[in-house]
């Protein structure tokens, strides 16, 4: 046991006074900061006025409209009155094809206002033209403004209505505001605070790099040490079974160090920021618990691996496959966030590879899985993490003293069926 | 410290690589305390064997012992083993690197300290203890791995082909270290393909070719087995003249201005140097116990005839 530590110590001290780890473990949470921050101080920056052009042909709601958007701000408003503004110039161009034209180069937003249907929000009639709002479809700023002016018209065609019904004001502005509120509560049946929609996915990214990207290290170490040709002089020590676990516990103590600076980071940051009940204790503990379970079971398919192979090329072909499949999880996280309890993903939850993720990724929603599936999903990932610790260990025994011609799928295969 | 048994010990072992037949059933004994060469070209077994040894392969057949019991975990801190492929972590420093390999030994931190030190410093490398491996000279690398072999203190040392690719200077440093140790009662299991080494260094050893075991005894032994004299003999040969169908020769290995001769059992010098002197100008002719070299060569041919 002792040799294991030992073995497991080195594995750990060389990784981890590595630049590229503490540069990772800085960094990282940086970069995602900034990705997190960065929006919200673009939206909180005055952005420049745009010109918005008001095609109007009904002659009568261009100025409420004009009025309604000088009133938001953030538009430079001109009105054209127009009567027939499709009606082609000696050029072959009319006015909306120009505005068209304009508005996809991003330099204006245009609105059209069509007759009749407009006003009373009728079925358009045959050959009738619609009214539109047109904007460019470039930045995440015209995915805002457009639907804003469209809102506005709507606002102002509202307006319209009533007034000429006899509703009052007071009556729009009622039917305007919201009849009920939705209430989350969490399984006590108590209003919890909302819960944030961003941190199954936090969960699900912290478990991705802190699985998959650092298990790439013992990839690389084994690589490493095969090519120095310094096995023979281990084995002499240890048994490949030693070796193997302990370099899987050294990496996968790497990870662990950085998910519990990363998180305790997170939880300061959260804390400092006035959301302290963001994530809680018991949370970090799962994803320890899963994130310590999951990376023994990836990490020994990655030693595996590079035990087989010589070569950093020839590794990441055999891992090609292993790497799509360990993607899966965070595309299968939007069905099973769609339905945390369902059927389809309580399943999917109960598959090993993506235990982990899928797991932690229902743990952070609300309602949270029934209590019983937490230990039994982590029980079945220790069955199933011990099976594949020892059939990579026999492909491990094997494969670190082979050298040459990389083994074929069907030689690893004969590996893993020999016995001791 | 030492078992009353032998140190290490094969009993009709084989081992076959796909279609290849690398050992074919080779037994013999190191005794404790010996200093025991194992001898036969490229690709006769001898690595294989000490594989087998050290536990990295498993034999097909038979039984390979060391210490008195088959190789396992708890056995491995008493053995040293010394790889024919050297490796070293490239990116660890010296002292940092041998404290780690001592400690998977089974030692603790203070009783390696001293020892890596003084090791060091009898290797020559002393000042490099705090410099990354990957520093290193290809002569001081070799001879770190020499000293991450020997650091914990072993009762065995199996060094597979210890001398290869060392200068005159380094080979005698090493070799030097070896009988020391052997002094002190370790007991040594090297391989070579290089006659002189075992020749200079061995008391007792065994000589594998094409996977089989050819001879085995003490030197002495050897030589008595294959008792055939051997006469060197210096000459300049008079124009025309051969050294062919001499009297009494049944192989020879020329080098121009020299030449080894076997004897056929019961031959006589005289008529040979009679013979000699008429073909050539001879400026040395002595009688000689055949060198391992030369033994070596004949029970490979012998072997490669069959």
């Amino acid at each position: 046991m002792s040799r294991v530590f030992d073995i497991a110590r080195r594995e750990y001290i060389e990784n981890v006074r590595t630049k590229a780890f503490l540069i990772g473990l800085v960094l990282t949470p940086l970069w995602m900061g900034l990705v997190l921050v960065v929006p919200k101080l673009m939206r909180g920056a005055k952005s420049e006025a745009k010109p918005v052009v008001i095609v109007d042909t009904t002659g009568v709601l261009a100025a409420p409209l004009a009025e309604r958007i000088r009133e938001a701000g953030g538009f430079e408003v001109e009105i054209e009155t127009d009567e027939d503004p499709w009606k082609k110039d000696a050029a072959d161009i009319n006015r909306i094809d120009e505005l068209r034209v304009k508005a996809g180069a991003g330099q204006l937003y245009a609105i059209v206002l069509t007759n009749s249907a407009l006003e009373k929000k009728a079925k358009l009639e045959r050959g009738e033209r619609a009214s539109e709002v047109i904007g460019a479809s470039r930045s995440s700023d015209d995915a805002f403004r457009g639907p804003s002016l469209a809102a506005m018209v709507n606002d102002v065609v509202n307006m319209r209505i009533a007034e000429q019904e006899g509703i009052g004001s007071d009556i729009l502005e009622r039917l305007a505001r919201p009849a009920v509120t939705y209430v989350p509560v969490d399984e006590k049946g108590e209003v919890g605070a909302p819960t944030s929609a961003v941190l199954p996915y936090l969960f699900i990214m912290l478990l991705f790099m802190g699985i998959v990207g650092i298990s790439q290290m013992l990839v690389s170490s084994t690589l490493e040490e095969k090519s120095n040709r310094v096995y023979e002089v281990l084995l002499s020590s240890v048994s490949p079974r030693q070796l193997m676990t302990g370099k899987i516990f050294g990496i996968c103590a790497v990870g662990f160090t950085l998910l519990l600076v990363w998180s305790g980071g997170g939880l300061l940051a959260s804390a400092l920021g006035g959301a302290s009940d963001l994530v809680s204790g018991r949370q970090i503990g799962l994803l320890m618990a899963y994130y310590v379970l999951g990376f023994l079971m990836i990490a020994s398919l990655m030693v595996a691996v590079g035990s087989a192979c010589n070569t950093l090329k020839e590794a990441q072909n055999l891992m090609a496959p292993i790497s799509a499949l360990l993607a899966l999880p965070i595309f299968l996280a939007m069905i099973v966030l769609r339905d945390p309890n369902g059927q389809l993903a309580t399943i999917l939850s109960f598959i090993p590879p993506f235990t982990p993720f899928l797991m932690m990724a229902r743990v952070a929603s609300v309602p949270e899985p029934p209590t019983w599936q937490i230990p039994a999903s982590l029980a079945l990932l220790a069955v199933s993490t011990w099976v594949a610790m020892r059939v990579a260990a026999r492909v491990f025994r094997t494969g670190v003293l082979l050298y040459g011609q990389p083994p074929s799928l069907k030689e690893i295969w004969r590996w893993m069926r020999t016995k001791d | 410290m030492s078992t009353a048994g032998p140190a290490a010990r094969f009993e009709d072992v084989r081992k076959r690589f796909g279609d290849f037949e690398a050992v074919k059933g080779i037994s013999f004994e190191v005794a404790p305390g010996s200093l025991f060469g194992l001898l036969g070209s490229n690709g006769a077994g001898k690595t294989t064997s000490i594989r087998m040894l050290m536990n990295i392969f498993k034999p097909d057949s038979g039984r390979v012992e060391v210490l008195g019991q088959t190789m396992d975990e708890d056995l491995k801190p008493r053995v040293g083993y010394l790889p024919e492929e050297r490796g070293l972590y490239k990116k660890m420093r010296v002292r940092e690197m041998l404290a780690f390999f001592g400690r998977i030994k089974g030692r603790d931190d203070a009783w390696l300290a001293p020892r890596i030190d003084s090791w060091l410093e009898r290797m020559g490398i002393g000042g490099w203890r705090d410099r990354r491996v990957e520093e290193l000279s290809k002569g001081m690398s070799q001879k770190l791995q020499f000293v991450v072999t020997v650091l914990h203190g072993p009762e065995l040392l199996v060094l597979d082909e210890p001398f290869a690719g060392l200068d005159p200077v380094n080979r005698d440093v090493l070799r030097d270290a070896v009988l020391d140790l052997h002094r002190e009662g370790t007991t040594v299991l090297f391989s070579t393909h290089v006659m002189e080494q075992a020749e200079q260094l061995c008391d007792r050893l065994v000589m594998i070719h094409r996977g089989r075991v050819r001879l085995s005894g003490s030197l002495d032994e050897v030589r008595r087995q294959q008792g055939r004299e051997a006469v060197h003999v210096a000459y300049r040969l008079r124009p025309g003249a051969t050294l062919d169908d001499l009297p009494g020769v049944v192989s020879m290995t020329a080098m121009g201005q020299e030449a080894e001769l076997q004897l056929a059992p019961d031959a006589e010098t005289e008529p040979l140097l009679r013979a000699l002197l008429e073909r050539a100008e001879v400026r040395r002719f002595e009688r000689k116990e055949p060198s391992l070299h030369e033994i070596f060569k004949r029970i490979a041919a012998e072997a490669d005839a069959v």
